[in-house]
Order: structure tokens, then C-alpha cells, then sequence
């Protein structure tokens, strides 16, 4: 039987990776059509972070639903990932690397990032506690699930 | 055996999550023309704004050339007396160096609004060549003296920066005007001397008219030969003035951003635009263009204190790296997490199957 908290951190990192794969595909191809600007880089970089973190959000659902040990890693790297992202992005900004080194025109996408971000932290912290407390039933299930496998080859 | 390779298949995992934090961290590269002008008359010049077509193709320049100036009063401002400049009228003197013998033209000011309408951001020619002249005093050889609209229009050929200075005081004289301050004729010999040092042996002059309200002098176009797309900035530092430079940038590829590096212009406007879509446009600006079906547009602007401007455009076209760090910042991340995924997956479902 699986615990509460597996449902709903699911239901939670499901949430968390549309919330980051939508801006973050956005902004990629936005960077595709827009002319160079030096902190394109940055940017670039940070909206492929928040992807990765999307992309091993939902992957871990399967996993998860699985009861693997896989998934409550990846879900714990997604909210660990989404997090890091997003302190850097707002050091960048404080320490005025994202501040004015872009065309006024682009200042939407550097506070899609950041708005988009910090709206994710929640998320990241109410899936890290549910995993974080289901771990001791995901090991007792793929425990579970060993036994049956090696009962139904013998 | 199992075990042995549970932890190869740890160790992948954790290698690979490690990499994934460990990115290397992508610092930013700080990216950072015009005519100098010399006050003739006791005045304070202001430059609001300068704006400039340029078209390069195979080390053939094509430039167009406007600039707004004004004289810059003091009335209005505390604590500074206004009395001693009753001048509404004074002459200066532009210089634009240049790196071969230019062919100088009359020029509209419908060139940049077309551009301009092309960008989304937001005037007939007539050729005149001058007559050469062999005159060579002190190093300082005329090339070329004509008046072109209400341009009066002189081309050297200086080999040092002295007798250039000589040569501009003289030149001022013979017009009859008083020669330009010492103090600006000492910034003029340093800004000189660094050009004719780095092969910049041609030097326009103009003489112009500048008034209390700003005016914009209708453009010249200058036909050169240089090795990279090539606009004059540091001859501006000339005068500390606030300013706004726009350049529109026509050439056969994409500007290389590295060759804008620490230039202080940033781009506004970059795409392929078809020739039919840019129309006639005088013809000299789309000359070196011609047989091809399609041009890069590119505009760059920049604001600041013109005294600031320590080096001159020099860009370079073709194929750069720079366009393509972004998508690489973006996609590293994205393809070790697609990495990891996959070895979760792999690792989840083979412990099972065991």
C-alpha cells in the first residue's frame, strides 16, 4: 500500500513541472528568434536549468508510482535543481548581472524567470517533505516488490 | 558480481548528478562614429544625437553620416552666467578619419528612415568629386576640397599628427575664422597622432554651421576601403557631450557579437531582409550588394558620454560561436537531466528485472 504522501507529491511534481517546462520552453525560443544580447547567456542558462528541473519533475512520476528509489531521488534533485536555479537567478540580479545588461524590451523575461521561480519554491518545498517522509515506505515497498519477483521466478 | 555492479552504476548516477550541479558557471562577457568636432568660436557644442547607415561588403565601405549639434547654453542654470555667450551662431570644425581616400557624396536623410521602417523602431543624391590638389605643406597633403550642400568639404592626406594640427590651424585662418582653442587643438593632436599611428592617414573636414537650436546637417556619404566594417568613435571623445549613436548596419552575414565586445552598443534589430523589400534607396548604400537576394540588417544604438569612447568599430561578419553559447547555456542542462532520467530509468527497471 502506498503512502499519502507518494499521491501527493505526485500530484505536486506534476504541478511543479508544467510550471517550469512552459516559461522555460518559452524563453527558448524566444532566444532562438532575438537578435544577441551579452546576458542571453545567463538567461539561456538559467531557463535550461529550470527545464531540467521540469523534465526530472515529471519523469519522476512513473517512478514514483512505481515506489523506485529512482523517483523520490529525481523528484528530490527537481526541487533541490529548481531551487538552486532560482537563489542564483536572484544573486545575478542583485548583484546587477541581470539588471542592465539586456534591452529594455527583454526585462519581461528576465522577471518570468524570477516570478516563475520563486511561484516554484513552494511547490519544490511541499514535494520535498512529502518524498522526504515516504522514503522509509518506498524502500519497505520495493522490498516488497523483490520478494514477489524472486517468488514468481522460483 | 550484482553488487559489484550496483555500485559502477552508482557511481555513473552520482558522476552524472554531480556534472549536472557542476555546470561550469557561464560568466557574462560585458559587452560594452562619428565625426570629432572642434569648437571654431568660443561655445560650448552639444551633440544630441548622431545617426549612421553603414554598408560593407569584401573591404568595401559605404557610410552615411548625420549628426545634430547645438550650441550649449548656460541660460537657466543656477550659479552659471549666460552673458559672456550672446552667440545664437558659431562655427565649428568636424573631422572624420579614415583608412584610404574616401569618395564623398551628397546624401538624404530618407536612407535612415526607410531603414528605420524596416527595423520597426520606431530623403535624391547628387555626386560631387572635388578637385585634387598636390599642395603638401608640413606632411599634410590636400586630397580633396569642394562644397557639397552646406558642406564645406576639405580631404588630407597627414603624415603626422604636428602638421596636421599646423594645417587645421592654417586652414581655419584662411577661411577667416579665429583658430580653433589650443586645448582643443592639443585633444585633437593626441586623438590624431593614435590614428595616423594605426595607418588612418585620411582625414575630412568640414566646417559647419551651428546654431543655439539643434539642427541636423544633412548627411554626406563617404565610399572607403577597409579591412572590417569600420565607424569612427574615438575622434568623437573630442567633445564630452551626452549623446545617442544609431547605426544601421547592412552587410552580406550576421555581425559577429565578440567584435562588438566592451563596445558599449548593444543590438536592437537583427534580421535577413530581402532586397526588393529595401528598395532603391539611392543606390549607393546597396551597390556593394548587388547579384544578392537578400541582406543582414542590423542596428545597433548606443547612449553615453562621448568622452567615454576610447576606441573605434571595427566589426567582423561571418559565422560566431557567441550566437550560439545561449542555446548551448540552455540545452547542457536540459540534455544531463534527459541523462540522468534515462539512467534512473535504466538502473529502477534493471533492479527489478534481477
Amino acid at each position: 500500500m502506498k503512502a499519502k504522501g507518494i499521491y501527493a507529491s505526485m500530484v505536486i511534481l506534476a504541478m511543479l513541472g508544467i510550471a517550469l517546462l512552459i516559461p522555460s520552453a518559452t524563453i527558448m525560443v524566444m532566444m532562438i528568434l532575438s537578435p544577441y544580447w551579452t546576458a542571453k547567456l545567463i538567461i539561456g542558462a538559467i531557463s535550461g536549468f529550470y527545464m531540467a528541473s521540469a523534465l526530472l519533475a515529471l519523469a519522476s512520476i512513473p517512478l514514483l508510482n512505481k515506489g523506485f528509489r529512482e523517483g523520490y531521488l529525481m523528484g528530490l534533485a527537481s526541487c533541490l535543481l529548481g531551487f538552486s536555479t532560482f537563489v542564483s537567478s536572484v544573486s545575478f540580479l542583485v548583484l546587477g548581472i541581470l539588471k542592465y545588461d539586456y534591452p529594455y524590451e527583454y526585462s519581461s523575461t528576465v522577471m518570468l524567470l524570477i516570478v516563475v521561480g520563486g511561484a516554484a519554491l513552494l511547490l519544490e518545498f511541499l514535494a520535498s517533505i512529502f518524498l522526504a517522509s515516504s522514503w522509509e515506505k518506498a524502500k519497505e515497498s520495493e522490498g516488497e516488490k523483490k520478494r514477489e519477483t524472486s517468488l514468481e521466478k522460483e | 558480481m550484482n553488487t559489484n555492479m550496483g555500485m559502477k552504476v552508482d557511481r555513473v548516477f552520482i558522476l552524472t548528478l554531480f556534472l549536472t550541479f557542476a555546470l561550469p558557471i557561464l560568466s557574462p562577457h560585458p559587452a560594452l562614429g562619428d565625426r570629432g568636432v572642434l569648437p571654431i568660436d568660443d561655445v560650448m557644442i552639444y551633440q544630441q544625437g548622431q545617426v549612421a547607415a553603414i554598408a560593407w561588403r569584401n573591404g568595401d565601405e559605404v557610410l552615411i553620416l548625420s549628426s545634430s549639434l547645438q550650441i550649449f547654453r548656460y541660460a537657466g542654470i543656477e550659479g552659471l552666467d549666460d552673458s559672456n555667450a550672446p552667440k545664437n551662431s558659431a562655427k565649428a570644425l568636424e573631422i572624420l578619419p579614415l583608412p584610404s581616400m574616401p569618395e564623398i557624396e551628397e546624401g538624404d536623410f530618407e536612407v535612415f528612415q526607410r531603414l528605420s521602417d524596416i527595423a520597426e523602431l520606431g530623403m535624391a543624391k547628387t555626386p560631387i568629386y572635388g578637385r585634387a590638389s598636390q599642395d603638401v605643406r608640413q606632411g599634410v597633403q590636400i586630397i580633396f576640397q569642394e562644397t557639397i550642400g552646406p558642406h564645406d568639404i576639405t580631404v588630407v592626406k597627414a603624415d603626422g599628427a604636428e602638421g596636421l594640427i599646423s594645417w587645421a590651424t592654417r586652414y581655419t585662418e584662411e577661411k577667416g575664422l579665429s583658430p580653433p582653442e589650443s586645448r582643443w587643438l592639443g585633444l585633437l593632436k593626441e586623438v590624431a597622432k593614435d590614428y595616423i599611428t594605426e595607418g588612418f592617414t585620411y582625414f575630412v573636414f568640414d566646417i559647419v554651421n551651428i546654431g543655439v537650436e539643434a539642427k541636423t546637417v544633412k548627411p554626406l556619404i563617404y565610399k572607403f576601403q577597409s579591412k572590417k566594417l569600420y565607424y569612427p568613435l574615438r575622434i568623437s571623445s573630442l567633445i564630452d557631450s551626452y549623446s545617442q549613436i544609431t547605426l544601421f548596419l547592412i552587410t552580406e552575414e550576421k555581425i559577429k557579437p565578440e567584435s562588438l565586445e566592451n563596445s558599449g552598443f548593444r543590438i536592437v534589430f537583427e534580421d535577413s531582409v530581402g532586397l526588393s523589400k529595401i528598395g532603391d534607396m539611392g543606390g549607393s548604400l546597396l551597390k556593394p550588394f548587388q547579384g544578392l537576394e537578400s541582406i543582414w540588417l542590423t542596428v545597433l544604438m548606443w547612449k553615453g558620454s562621448l568622452g567615454s569612447l576610447k576606441a573605434d568599430l571595427r566589426l567582423e561578419i561571418g559565422f560566431s560561436l557567441e550566437n550560439l553559447k545561449p542555446l548551448i547555456a540552455f540545452f547542457a542542462p536540459v540534455l544531463a537531466a534527459l541523462a540522468i532520467l534515462g539512467l534512473c530509468y535504466a538502473k529502477a527497471y534493471g533492479r527489478l528485472g534481477n
